[in-house]
């Protein structure tokens, strides 16, 4: 494996959008740590966490070649899609819906593969980990409100709505928290 | 206070917390080109996307690895159906494209009903394949129009009546003006538009034989990743399994079932025991967990003597559990093999419940011993 584990995320996926196998078999060991325990974290419980894995990667299989990574971050990509994913799972689960039959490949494309901004930096698995004190340090920094609506929207998976009946505050109070907790964040990483 | 609204919209985006209406709305205005603050939504889902980056991170059970092997393999028809649509697509393409040029071909004779289809055939065109017969357009366009000059040159000069002396008159016309000659105009623009037609033709069978050519390569390649797969596959098998292999070297390999006590009715294993090596392999299915502090302990009880083989805790991955240094006991003497759940550290004799137990298959100890 040593030739491609030298590879870029950017030049792994290429090579996967060509159905290369070994090319997905490295990112499985690149990602499958930092996938599995966000999955782990979201998911309702173990057995789907570990299904959800397998779904993820065959959903990179599947569609990597339709996917322009070009100007792209495959690292936000594939964190995105493995939180959407999941997060799928959770609210169908709180929802108590057994029927699957919705979800089909236009759902996927729609709602399951993240649509990411045209012009986002490039960002690693490798950057992303080094990153890893300084998120720490940024994310204490937030006051307990603005942690706790980000652990409701990301790993609660829980919508606006849902927030303001949970916190029982209106849902406009809600967005401008959302949204300063995000901004808020990205300054202290900046500073950082 | 639109501008406010969004940057919450986008913030929301990030995140992933917007209801599915919204969602919908947002990201078809997104899809269709919308404004949105420069390189917000993309910090953002960059900051988003990082918030994970902080847990502790956790290794998936090496089996999820296989399953996502297998199911790359179940998903190849579906990669076959794709690959296949996309070379017919690549095929109309490309037969469209000929016709189109074979149209412009038409178009020279002035048909107007030629006209309406081109134009319809080009509304649907994408916007590359409109460049492509754009420019073609132009260059017939341009024949055209150096067509029309030819022909309207001839005009003052009548030229099918020029003489051969007027022929060999022409080097003598001032600079600039060329001599006019309608058949062999006329063997030109013949030799030149069938010069294009084979150019098209070849140009269509050329990029036909890539696309083929491509579909096989990539059909190849699922091939190969598929037996890529099924290799990986025995490999894993064979190195998870070379221990049992070996152990079935041994002559003297005799079999205990292991039935489920009350404890654990649902439960059974198998013990595999070489006397002669002193080793064997126990393979268990469904027993229950224990709490923290306990683990199962393997028991070989002969002449009511109980001799521990070993102290374990199942993993939901373990294929088996290889055991070492069974006692020297005659295995004519064994009663029984019975596993109990003991204390972490390991017990001198059986104190916990027994939950799997059994004898040699086929015969009970008292009946050997006689």
């Amino acid at each position: 494996m040593g030739k491609y584990s030298d590879l870029t995320d950017f030049q792994l996926i290429q090579k996967i959008s060509k159905y290369d196998s070994r090319a997905l078999e490295e990112l499985y060991d690149r990602y499958s740590q930092l996938l599995y325990t966000i999955i782990k974290k979201i998911a309702p419980d173990e057995q789907t966490a570990d299904n959800v894995l397998v779904e993820v990667f065959a959903i990179v299989w599947k569609k990597a070649s339709d996917i322009d990574f070009t100007n792209s971050s495959v690292y936000t990509w594939i964190v995105s899609l493995a939180r959407n994913r999941i997060v799928y799972e959770l609210r169908r689960s709180r929802a108590m819906i057994k029927d699957t039959s919705g979800y089909n490949d236009a759902f996927e494309d729609f709602f399951i593969i993240p649509q990411l901004d045209k012009k986002i930096d490039n960002l690693d698995l490798d950057t992303a980990m080094n990153i890893k004190p300084k998120m720490e340090n940024a994310l204490s920094k937030l006051s307990d409100t603005q942690k706790y609506v980000i652990h409701l929207a990301y790993y609660e998976g829980f919508t606006l709505d849902e927030i303001s009946d949970k916190l029982g505050i209106p849902v406009e109070t809600v967005r401008g928290k959302i949204m300063a907790a995000l901004h808020t964040l990205k300054d202290n990483l900046i500073s950082e | 206070m639109a501008d406010q609204a969004i940057h919450e919209m986008i913030s929301a985006f990030a995140a992933g917390c917007m209801d599915q209406e919204n969602y919908k709305q947002f990201k078809n205005y997104i899809r269709s080109g919308g404004e949105l603050p420069e390189g917000e939504l993309g910090e953002l889902q960059n900051v988003v996307s990082l918030v994970p980056s902080i847990l502790d991170l956790e290794k998936p059970d090496a089996e999820l690895k296989e399953k996502v092997a297998k199911r790359l393999i179940s998903l190849q028809d579906e990669i076959k159906k794709k690959i296949k649509e996309k070379k017919e697509r690549l095929t109309n393409e490309f037969t469209g494209l000929t016709e189109e040029s074979a149209r412009h071909k038409t178009r020279d004779d002035d048909k107007p009903a030629d006209h309406f289809a081109t134009d319809i055939h080009r509304a649907n065109f994408t916007h590359d394949e409109k460049k492509i017969a754009d420019s073609k357009e132009n260059e017939t366009r341009v024949r055209k129009s150096d067509e029309s000059k030819q022909y309207v040159k001839p005009k003052p000069q009548p030229i099918g009546f020029q003489t051969q002396t007027q022929f060999q008159k022409a080097p003598q016309l001032p600079q600039g003006t060329k001599p006019v000659n309608s058949k062999l105009y006329m063997g030109m623009w013949i030799g030149s538009s069938t010069l294009l037609v084979i150019l098209i033709i070849f140009i269509f069978y050329f990029l036909k034989i890539t696309a083929e050519l491509e579909t096989k390569v990539n059909t190849l390649t699922v091939q190969n990743n598929e037996l890529r797969n099924q290799l990986l596959v025995a490999n894993k098998f064979i190195t998870d399994y070379s221990d049992f292999v070996d152990f079935f070297n041994y002559k003297d390999v005799k079999l205990v079932n292991l039935a489920g006590s009350e404890l654990s009715l649902l439960s059974s294993g198998k013990l595999f025991i070489s006397f002669e090596a002193r080793e064997g392999l126990l393979k268990l299915n469904d027993l229950p967990s224990l709490s923290s502090d306990q683990a199962y302990q393997l028991w070989l009880v002969s002449r009511g003597q109980s001799y521990s083989l070993g102290l374990f805790l199942p993993k939901p991955g373990d294929k088996y559990l290889k055991i070492k240094n069974i006692p020297p006991v005659p295995e004519n003497d064994v009663d029984l093999v019975r596993i109990t759940n003991e204390n972490k550290a390991g017990a001198e004799i059986p104190q916990g419940n027994t939950y799997l137990f059994g004898t040699f298959a086929g015969s009970t100890p008292q009946q050997r011993r006689r």
